[in-house]
């Protein structure tokens, strides 16, 4: 298989479906800039005045107006607004004072550690549970599994982990309540941050007892967090299974003398992975939005919060910044999913 | 038959991977468990640090532009030049005396000796006069109150003469709960950048006079505070060393983390009233109340037909169900006021004409204006975010529906809110606002929300009677000087108040103060909320 890829990757044809997803993909981020600018601005709101404090003259407003930019017209307060933000900068939060980018960089890292968590666990458990209900069809297995996999999508999030909460932490003691780390390990060895993940920092600075710490705290919000994508993905691979179970080539295999195990992991599950890539893709791109209900009952200060607060505040550099940013994100784990397909399937390369 | 036998052989491998795995996990688990519990961490019960729950993070850590809830955090690491008691007085701090002249316009401070910054820098008059004046330059938050001065003068390194511009308690203004701090003037300026007064830099450092510095802040989880040695209060008796200020954005977290042991104590906003009684039966947590000064009005548009006439104010004021809405809302945690004033602020009058829930009246009221069965739509706009509130302006809606008043309400952020109140066009006819007193003084309600020229800022109503203007004036002229004569001139200003009825006077909230059984020495600033005297408490278990 590595030598196929090799070819194909190497094959015009695939550099040329890679350029083609790329531009579509800038061409979204451009529209997205364009929606997110003209809402801004739509808003019966004075962001002049909000800026300037609630005791402010008009004199000051009116200075608030020209420092912001907004006494220009608005197809130039646009040319500004993408020039700044491929210069990278996205302005500044009118709440905190400081550069959006600074914000975001406080925040958004949280959020990436807890999703790649809440996919990990997702996919580990979710997709050996779609094949095992797959191959299990109908029986008492594959009724639990399904029983399981609707939970999941009936529950509501912020209900599971308030739930998690009280079990694990409030009854058992087991887990601690909510935070990203526990004040006074932290107090008894800081952790020096590096990329802004407690868990990637704690181990490049070889601070054990934080790393640990990180994942006591991780635990609860990464699973609550993981459980709907983690049906979701149980069910794409169980029908996706069953679909591809039923082919011509699978009854081939199997009377070529082949161990069941053989037809279905090297046959089968390579075929079926398809929509469930799609899936991975999706939700791992929506989770990276963040969950401001799980990070608010777990008190994980992750973009979702930041989104949130921001809207709530009416604070339109921060809302701008962080929609760009989700949508560049989102974009471009859909480009990698894209490109994954390639890879599994080389029918659609040629598409 | 072979092939049944490989199968089975398949599955009993595949069950024993699996087995092994899980062996792993568990022991991988179990091993991190236990080289967890190894690990030194100070258990909650540690009495030299506190743990202290705040629904949220801070702004900015600069007094001259706090005017928010970032002062919960902020607080602890400046003073100001005065401090005033519940009861009114107004007792040294980083002052220790002070002289008024007899026409109340001349103050002079006599300042604490031997104090210094957390970078070392003695406090003196000179601080006084640079913090002063970097408020006034930068013009924001609770700078007006500065408005008064007319001069100052440095007598001598300990002394300090201001001039007013007009006769107002002086000592109650510096006693400010808010933005009259004290910061390092080297500190400030050696971190200044194009001349900005060091704003960009004391928005996340700190160099005051208190008795904690800023050790770190994790921007949207906790502010760590530790004790400053060289405060000048000095360190005996007890008290904690380290204050964790943390960030819990949800009541269920903040009770479990607080019954746990994980919190010490808990801002009161994070637990609604319905838990309270709850929480007063845990024998390891003490909820304890106290009446505050904050107050709850509902601001009447005298502007707006048909809240022109007072006779349909008045009927209002008798339209709203104020006990219902104490014992059921808030469940007792609230007093109905009795005028603009908040029960145990000087200058309250015990007298005053309190509006009752009459519907009866309200009728009578309403059809002599002319509105017999009422007949008209009101519009109301009040902030989001507090549920308690949102819930009074339901119960009035049903109310005033009895009435055949139909009541428009909506909500709106503050920050939105307050454009909308100030600006005539937009106005609504009814406006909830919540009030904290910036200084200690009746003039701070009557003044703020009342005056004419409050028209643009607080004085929602838009209400405008020289009369009512001329005596509060009056009456702070001489409140530095003839203190008695200056209460009787507000007491007839709020009867006028009354009876002209702008405004509903609803209710002055309660405070409560939610903490483990080993902490103590939690005391309570009823003029603002978000002060916690954090040197006072300790943990003793």
């Amino acid at each position: 298989m590595l030598q196929s890829t090799f070819t194909a990757v190497n094959s015009m044809k695939f550099r040329y479906y890679v350029a083609r997803r790329i531009v579509t993909m800038l061409i979204v981020l451009l529209g997205v800039s364009l929606i997110t600018f003209s809402i801004t601005r739509i808003v019966p709101s004075d962001p002049a005045r909000l800026w300037a404090g609630t005791r402010a003259t008009e004199r000051q407003i009116e200075q608030a107006r020209h420092e912001l930019g907004l006494d220009q017209p608005l197809h130039i307060q646009y040319y500004i607004y993408l020039n700044d933000l491929l210069h990278g900068d996205l302005g500044i939060s009118m709440h905190s004072r400081r550069p959006v980018v600074e914000d975001i960089r406080d925040y958004f890292p949280a959020t990436f550690e807890l999703t790649n968590l809440a996919m990990i666990l997702a996919v580990a458990v979710g997709l050996p549970l779609g094949i095992i209900s797959a191959t299990k069809r109908d029986t008492k297995t594959d009724h639990a599994v399904r029983v399981f996999s609707l939970w999941g999508v009936s529950m509501p999030v912020f209900w599971l982990g308030l739930l998690l909460q009280l079990l694990l932490s409030s009854i058992l003691h087991i887990l601690p309540t909510a935070g990203r780390v526990d004040p006074f390990v932290n107090l008894e060895s800081p952790l020096k941050i590096i990329t802004g993940m407690y868990t990637v920092d704690s181990l490049l600075t070889g601070n054990l007892s934080v790393f640990i710490s990180t994942l006591r705290h991780m635990i609860m919000p990464a699973f609550a967090l993981s459980y709907s994508s983690l049906v979701i993905i149980t069910r794409i691979t169980r029908s996706s299974m069953l679909e591809v179970l039923r082919q011509d080539y699978i009854k081939t295999a199997r009377s070529k003398g082949l161990a069941e195990r053989t037809v279905i992991y090297k046959h089968a599950l390579k075929n079926a992975m398809i929509p469930t890539t799609t899936v991975v893709g999706l939700t791992y791109g929506f989770l990276l939005g963040g969950s401001v209900l799980v990070e608010s009952i777990f008190d994980w200060p992750g973009i979702g919060l930041y989104a949130v607060g921001s809207t709530l505040l009416i604070d339109y550099p921060a809302i701008m910044g962080v929609t760009f940013l989700l949508a560049v994100v989102y974009s471009l784990v859909n480009l990698t999913v894209d490109i994954l397909y390639a890879f599994l399937d080389p029918r659609i390369r040629y598409g | 038959m072979k092939k049944k036998r490989l199968e089975k052989f398949e599955m009993r491998r595949q069950a024993k991977i699996g087995i092994a795995i899980v062996i792993i996990i568990l022991v991988g688990a179990l091993g991190a468990w236990w080289y967890y519990q190894s690990i030194p961490g100070a258990p909650s019960t540690d009495v030299d640090t506190l743990v202290f729950a705040v629904p949220s993070d801070p702004r900015s850590f600069d007094p001259a532009v706090v005017l928010d809830d970032s002062m919960r955090q902020m607080a602890p690491m400046y003073e100001t030049l005065a401090h005033v008691t519940p009861e009114g007085k107004a007792e040294p701090r980083l002052a220790t005396s002070w002289e008024v002249s007899a026409d109340g316009m001349v103050w002079t401070f006599h300042l604490r000796q031997g104090v210094k910054f957390h970078d070392g820098t003695p406090f003196n008059s000179s601080a006084v006069k640079f913090n002063y004046d970097r408020i006034l330059t930068i013009n924001q938050a609770g700078a007006y109150m500065l408005y008064v001065i007319n001069k100052t003068e440095i007598i001598d390194l300990y002394t300090i003469r201001f001039t007013l511009n007009w006769p107002t308690p002086f000592d109650y203004v510096v006693g400010a709960a808010y933005t009259l701090y004290m910061l390092s003037p080297t500190y400030v300026l050696a971190h200044e950048t194009e001349g900005d007064l060091g704003r960009a830099w004391m928005d996340d450092h700190t160099c005051g006079t208190g008795a904690y510095q800023l050790e770190s802040w994790i921007h949207g989880q906790q502010v760590t505070l530790k004790k400053f040695d060289g405060y000048w209060g000095g360190w005996e008796g007890k008290h904690v060393s380290k204050i964790i200020i943390k960030v819990v954005r949800d009541p269920s977290t903040a009770e479990i983390a607080l019954k746990k042991g994980e919190l010490d104590c808990v801002y009161y906003d994070l637990v609604p009233y319905d838990k309270l009684a709850e929480l007063k039966k845990d024998p390891n947590l003490k909820v304890e109340e106290d009446r505050s000064f904050n107050t709850l009005y509902f601001r009447l548009n005298c502007k707006k037909p048909p809240l022109d006439d007072v006779k349909v104010r008045k009927a209002l004021s008798y339209a709203f169900p104020y006990d219902e809405a104490r014992d059921s809302i808030y469940l007792g945690g609230v007093e109905q006021l009795q005028g603009p004033l908040p029960f145990g602020f000087w200058g309250h009058d015990d007298t005053l004409f309190k509006y009752t829930y009459d519907l009866e009246k309200a009728k009578q009221l309403l059809s002599d204006a002319g509105h017999a069965n009422g007949g008209f739509t009101l519009t109301m706009y009040y902030y989001s975010g507090v549920d308690t509130v949102r819930r009074c302006v339901e119960l009035f809606a049903s109310s005033l529906s009895k009435l055949g008043i139909t009541l428009d309400a909506r909500a709106f952020p503050f920050d939105e809110l307050f454009p909308l109140c100030v600006n005539p066009d937009t106005a609504p006819h009814i406006s909830v606002h919540n009030w904290d007193p910036s200084y200690a003084d009746p003039f701070d309600y009557l003044y703020g929300m009342f005056h004419t020229d409050s028209i643009g800022i607080f004085n929602w109503p838009f209400y405008s009677n020289p009369n009512y203007d001329s005596l509060i004036v009056e009456g702070n002229g001489i409140a530095a000087t003839d203190k008695d004569t200056a209460i009787e001139k507000y007491k007839q200003a709020q009867a006028i108040l009354v009876e002209d009825a702008p405004t509903i006077f609803l209710f002055q909230l309660d405070y409560f103060r939610i903490s483990r059984s080993w902490v103590h020495g939690w005391q309570f600033d009823p003029y603002y909320q978000y002060h916690i005297d954090y040197y006072h408490i300790y943990k003793e278990v």
